[in-house]
């Protein structure tokens, strides 16, 4: 086959494909927003406990904080681990009530922590977090499900913010999720710690 | 005018149709035919040639979009003058959009001469239904309507990167869906 077969294949298509076209009307885009440090509405569906510290920027940044990113490939769900200055694949995940996001993981650290799955997002507070179709949890891990803002265009930037009890540390993770030619991408564009001045 | 109005004029044989579409519609017909052909003269040849296909075609066809139906017909006749004319230089945005499509279809060994146009209408349209509404205009606006990314990015409200990525992939998605269905081997 080549172009002008198709192109001809193409001339008689339907024309009710043409209509659609020609009566296509964009969705209003809300303006976009400027980039943000910090998101606007957090739901937590199981509550963890923590203390808000008071930051001072004593320490290089240390280790101990891994992210992992979700991907489903052919129908596997694959977990790539988030790094800073390398993109890896991630996929959109769907819940059973529809809320449509990406899945970040991190190891549960902290003593007493429970494992926890809370929703991201800019917009408006989108519903409880209901079961992620296809992802099987882990009690080992703390799950966020990053909703972007309806209508906003990729890239998206946002900071998952993460404490570290043994540590001592509070580590904001800079995340760039962007659209590839197969599909979309995350990588830690940059990650800061902070000691803690002020611990329960 | 309305378009159940000027349809009307067509089932009463009143020229007075053939003005009022022009009117109400001529500069998208004209734009249609120029996207392929590139040439003003050309274009308006095709769009003229059109109009008499549309006048031998209404009645008996009562089109539910007067513009889709007309647009198909320019479309038609506007490929049909540019494979007439392939000493045209390589510079319409048609030209690229074809060789766009060429190095998806490409194959060593294809079955391409088992399948009738028609057929191959279908297959496409068997695709077609498989994409969202927003990525089937874009694809269409680009292949169908030869649109620049510009023109593409405005209709749809997003960047002409996007367009770009999303038409990369769309076409990949293409490719499989054909291979599946043993279009392309």
């Amino acid at each position: 086959m080549n172009s002008e077969k198709f192109s001809n294949a193409l001339g008689k298509i339907d024309v009710s494909y043409v209509e659609e076209v020609v009566d296509y009307k964009a969705k209003k885009k809300r303006p976009q927003q400027i980039w943000k440090l910090a998101v606007a509405c957090v739901a937590v569906i199981v509550l963890t406990v923590d203390v808000l510290p008071l930051f001072n920027k004593d320490k290089e940044i240390s280790s101990g904080f891994a992210l992992i990113a979700y991907a489903s490939e052919n129908g596997t769900v694959v977990e790539n681990k988030v790094q800073e200055g390398a993109s890896v694949p991630i996929s959109f995940f769907e819940t059973t009530n529809g809320l449509k996001g990406f899945v970040f993981a991190y190891n549960r650290k902290n003593p007493g922590d429970i494992s926890s799955a809370s929703i991201m997002t800019e917009g408006e507070f989108p519903g409880i977090l209901e079961e992620i179709i296809g992802l099987k949890m882990s009690k080992d891990k703390n799950y966020v499900f990053y909703i972007p803002e309806q209508d906003k265009e990729f890239p998206y930037r946002f900071m998952m913010p993460y404490t570290d009890e043994e540590a001592n540390l509070v580590y904001f993770c800079y995340l760039l999720v962007e659209e590839t030619e197969d599909g979309y991408s995350a990588v830690i564009e940059r990650m800061e710690s902070f000691e803690r001045k002020f611990k329960e | 005018m309305v378009d159940e109005e000027i349809i009307e004029l067509f089932f009463e044989r009143s020229e007075q149709a053939i003005s009022e579409l022009d009117t109400k519609y001529g500069r998208v017909f004209h734009k249609t035919s120029y996207n392929i052909l590139k040439d003003e003269l050309d274009a308006a040849e095709c769009v003229n040639d059109a109009y008499l296909g549309t006048w031998n075609a209404i009645p008996p066809t009562k089109p539910n979009s007067l513009l889709a139906f007309v647009c198909q017909i320019v479309r038609n006749v506007s490929v049909k003058r540019y494979y007439m004319k392939k000493a045209i230089k390589r510079n319409s945005t048609y030209d690229v959009a074809m060789e766009e499509i060429d190095a998806c279809l490409s194959s060593a060994s294809t079955v391409e001469d088992e399948v009738e146009t028609r057929e191959l209408a279908r297959i496409i349209e068997g695709f077609l239904d498989t994409l969202s509404s927003e990525n089937r205009v874009i694809f269409l606006q680009r292949y169908w309507f030869s649109d620049t990314y510009s023109d593409i990015a405005k209709k749809v409200g997003i960047s002409e990167k996007s367009v770009s990525v999303r038409l990369s992939r769309i076409r990949k998605k293409m490719r499989e869906y054909l291979v599946e269905r043993e279009v392309l081997v």
